[in-house]
């Protein structure tokens, strides 16, 4: 099981690596970007509450270094907001799993909202880029996407035992 | 948690302020290209697949249609040879140096930077081809962009439609001095601090003016869409439209010019 759940993260996090740089076919309308969730935040935001003792602080620091890696921000950003989200999801896990599809939802529009201020603040203050008051479209559009994530917990949940 | 937001608040001040991470950003950018090629593989795949299935027909036509094409071309390139000597030696009679023509390099787009607002490209190509901090990058048809980061096998290039870029430029009319900024839209550049009473109108192509010594002089930028006077009617505001085709090329031409590799 333990050996499992390490293949199912590994994997997963390649695949929030490779969306977080896939492309729409050129020529795609340019508004279309906005509506690109912050997969790997989602990735974190699942692992952590699914099986919390696989996943860790530093863990989340590394991973959120490589995509500043990739997407060229102040080394560090994302590190740091994925920490973040690992500390404060860990911290209310408990309560968070108990809550009906739509509060969770709620949680992670706020959630993806709050990063993606700090994210663009952070950027117009250190590369000097534009600040964007679009930053609720990710937002909206992660808490739409989050029943998914709940049907896997959900599915998850009777092997609480061995997971946890 | 303290110990790692610290360090990350250490990490994005010294990042935003020196340039002393360089090495480890060029680490981690060698260390996460090959994401790149995954993301960018869907659309080999799907170039490969209507390759294979196109018809015989199809690709005899598009072959005949590329033989015309470079006929034409060829017969303006020989005229530009000639007319390249011919300014050469006007220009030695004035005793000016004569231009050099830049070697250029062809390199694929393999990846678009993925913050919206951020007009940035990954190309193939990198410091192990000679491509340097600096150099000008060419679309089909004008100016694309220049190159803002390297690693040995990929380079990232920085398009003229984004906020951060700038480029001088003049009017090929009545050589009007100027500076393109990006607007962050694909399809439109905009001409800063001109005044109200400068020559240029709507319709003027702009080139490059080598005057930041980035872009050779020459290079298409853009054609002017429409000029109206901003608020205080002091100065213009020049909607300009670029003449690369920014959202649509997969090619692009890096142009080696040897002594600019230096950043300010």
């Amino acid at each position: 099981m333990r050996a499992k759940i390490g293949v199912a993260m590994a994997l997963s996090v390649l695949a929030a690596l490779v969306l977080q740089v896939a492309h729409l076919p050129l020529g795609a309308p340019e508004w279309l970007g906005w509506l690109r969730p912050p997969w790997m935040l989602l990735i974190i935001v699942f692992w952590t509450l699914a099986a919390p003792m696989h996943t860790g602080l530093v863990g989340a620091w590394l991973v959120g270094l490589t995509i500043d890696a990739l997407n060229v921000d102040p080394l560090g950003l994302n590190g740091a907001l994925f920490a973040a989200t690992n500390f404060a999801t860990r911290r209310f896990r408990s309560r968070v799993r108990m809550y009906p599809l739509t509060q969770q939802m709620g949680a992670i529009f706020l959630l993806v909202l709050g990063a993606e201020v700090v994210c663009q603040v952070v950027r117009s203050l250190a590369a000097e880029q534009p600040f964007s008051l679009m930053l609720w479209v990710p937002a909206v559009v992660s808490a739409l996407a989050w029943p998914l994530a709940y049907r896997l917990l959900q599915r998850m949940r009777p092997q609480r035992h061995i997971v946890v | 948690m303290v110990g790692l937001g610290l360090l990350s608040l250490v990490l994005i001040t010294l990042d935003a302020t020196t340039r002393i991470l360089q090495p480890l950003r060029n680490g981690l950018g060698i260390l996460v290209s090959p994401i790149f090629y995954i993301a960018e593989s869907p659309y080999w795949a799907a170039d490969w697949a209507t390759k294979t299935a196109a018809s015989r027909n199809a690709l005899l036509a598009r072959i005949d249609q590329l033989a015309r094409s470079n006929l034409e071309l060829s017969r303006l390139s020989q005229q530009a040879e000639a007319l390249r000597a011919e300014n050469n030696q006007m220009r030695e009679l004035l005793g000016s140096k004569p231009r050099i023509v830049d070697p250029v390099l062809i390199a694929e787009i393999i990846g678009l930077a993925q913050v919206p607002n951020v007009h940035q490209v990954v190309i193939d190509k990198g410091s192990t081809d000679g491509v340097r901090v600096g150099h000008a990058v060419l679309g089909a048809k004008g100016v694309f962009g220049q190159v803002v980061e390297t690693t040995p096998f990929n380079a990232r290039v920085l398009m003229i439609t984004d906020t951060r870029h700038g480029v001088p430029v003049e009017v090929v009319r009545s050589g009007q001095r100027g500076i393109v900024s990006g607007t962050g839209e694909l399809d439109r550049l905009e001409a800063e601090g001109l005044p109200v009473t400068a020559d240029i109108r709507a319709g003027d192509l702009l080139i490059a003016s080598a005057l930041g010594g980035r872009f050779s002089h020459g290079y298409p930028v853009g054609k002017v869409l429409s000029v109206r006077p901003d608020p205080s009617h002091v100065f213009a505001i020049v909607d300009v439209r670029p003449s690369a085709e920014l959202g649509r090329s997969r090619y692009v031409l890096v142009v080696l010019n040897g002594n600019q590799g230096k950043q300010t």
